[in-house]
């Protein structure tokens, strides 16, 4: 299997009353550390919050390759702004997951 | 020269996941074959440092792949980065998740047993004095291994060559072997008085040796 591009898709758990104020937080502080640290958000996005349940906010970053994961991992660890969106970001978080994805056939879909 | 590394977490959660991320450091040669002597231990009387990982490292090549390596960032990452949902690791002020240094396998060997690690900020000039007091207890009171060294690893965590962080919290190394728990907690009072006297502060961690996949029988 070629591990490349990789996709880092974080799922969270979090309360409906919440998702908006995450997404903001995603958007406005986290992605642009991210950005910065060559790991781009290609898509964020929610499920329903007329469901009775948690929503799950999905967010999605890209790099060419697990070296570059790992060169990102180096800079944004190093970047203040990256520190400060997660202690916001954390304790609207209730569970979730992250995992990594690689395409499976070609063009099926990004 | 190898590169000795050592991992130090205070975890905090769910049984399950502690367990999941042992088996992931205690499985991890088996995946990726660059990473030597590996083992974990559980470690005592250092609250909130509970877990321990130590492994080496061939060269700074060998490392860069252990660190992009997926099963690094996608299975060890997945409990060690608060980025990651299943975060297990706390955060602390004792400045030991990565800790380390250079020296030759046969300093640091230990087919089974325990380890006390010390982790210290050196008094200035102190070098030599600490040299001869781990050289001095080598051999003594049931230490089989006593390595002193300065802690190379720490400012160079990302690839074993660049700094990243020019300042770390400790300044020096000190790894002690035993035959067990029993003869490591039993050692602690012979050095302990002139070791502090030649410091400005130590970080202490006694853990019985859980061997990884691979985890060598020899030195070589």
């Amino acid at each position: 299997m070629n591990l490349a591009p990789v996709h880092i898709v974080d799922t969270a758990s979090v309360d409906p009353a919440d998702a908006m104020r995450y997404a903001e937080l995603v958007r406005d502080h986290l992605a642009p550390a991210m950005h910065d640290a060559g790991a781009p958000m290609i898509a964020l996005r929610t499920t329903s919050d007329a469901l009775g349940e948690d929503v799950l906010v999905q967010v999605v970053w890209s790099v060419e390759n697990h070296a570059g994961w790992n060169r990102a991992r180096r800079n944004f660890f190093t970047d203040p702004r990256w520190h400060a969106a997660w202690a916001d970001l954390a304790p609207l978080r209730k569970g979730g997951t992250r995992r990594f994805y690689y395409p499976l056939i070609e063009g099926a879909g990004a | 020269m190898i590169l000795r590394r050592f991992e130090m977490y205070s975890f905090e959660g769910p049984t399950s996941a502690v367990e999941a991320f042992a088996r992931a450091a205690t499985e991890c040669a088996r995946y990726i074959p660059e990473v030597l002597h590996s083992a974990i231990g559980q470690i005592k009387g250092a609250p909130p440092l509970n877990f321990a990982w130590e492994q080496a490292y061939a060269s700074p090549q060998s490392y860069c792949r252990y660190m992009e390596h997926p099963y690094h960032a996608a299975l060890l990452d997945r409990y060690l980065m608060i980025d990651s949902p299943e975060c297990i690791l706390t955060a602390n002020a004792l400045g030991v998740g990565l800790i380390g240094y250079q020296a030759e396998p046969e300093e640091f060997f230990l087919p089974s047993g325990a380890r006390r690690v010390i982790a210290m900020q050196l008094r200035e000039g102190a070098e030599a004095d600490f040299a001869a007091l781990a050289a001095a207890h080598l051999g003594k009171d049931g230490m089989l291994v006593s390595v002193f060294k300065d802690n190379w690893f720490g400012p160079r965590w990302f690839d074993a060559e660049t700094i990243v962080d020019p300042n770390p919290m400790h300044s020096h190394i000190w790894e002690q072997g035993f035959a067990n728990l029993e003869a490591a907690e039993a050692n602690s009072s012979a050095w302990r008085s002139e070791a502090e006297s030649l410091t400005d502060m130590m970080v202490e961690m006694v853990y019985a040796i859980e061997p990884g996949y691979g985890y060598a029988t020899s030195a070589g």
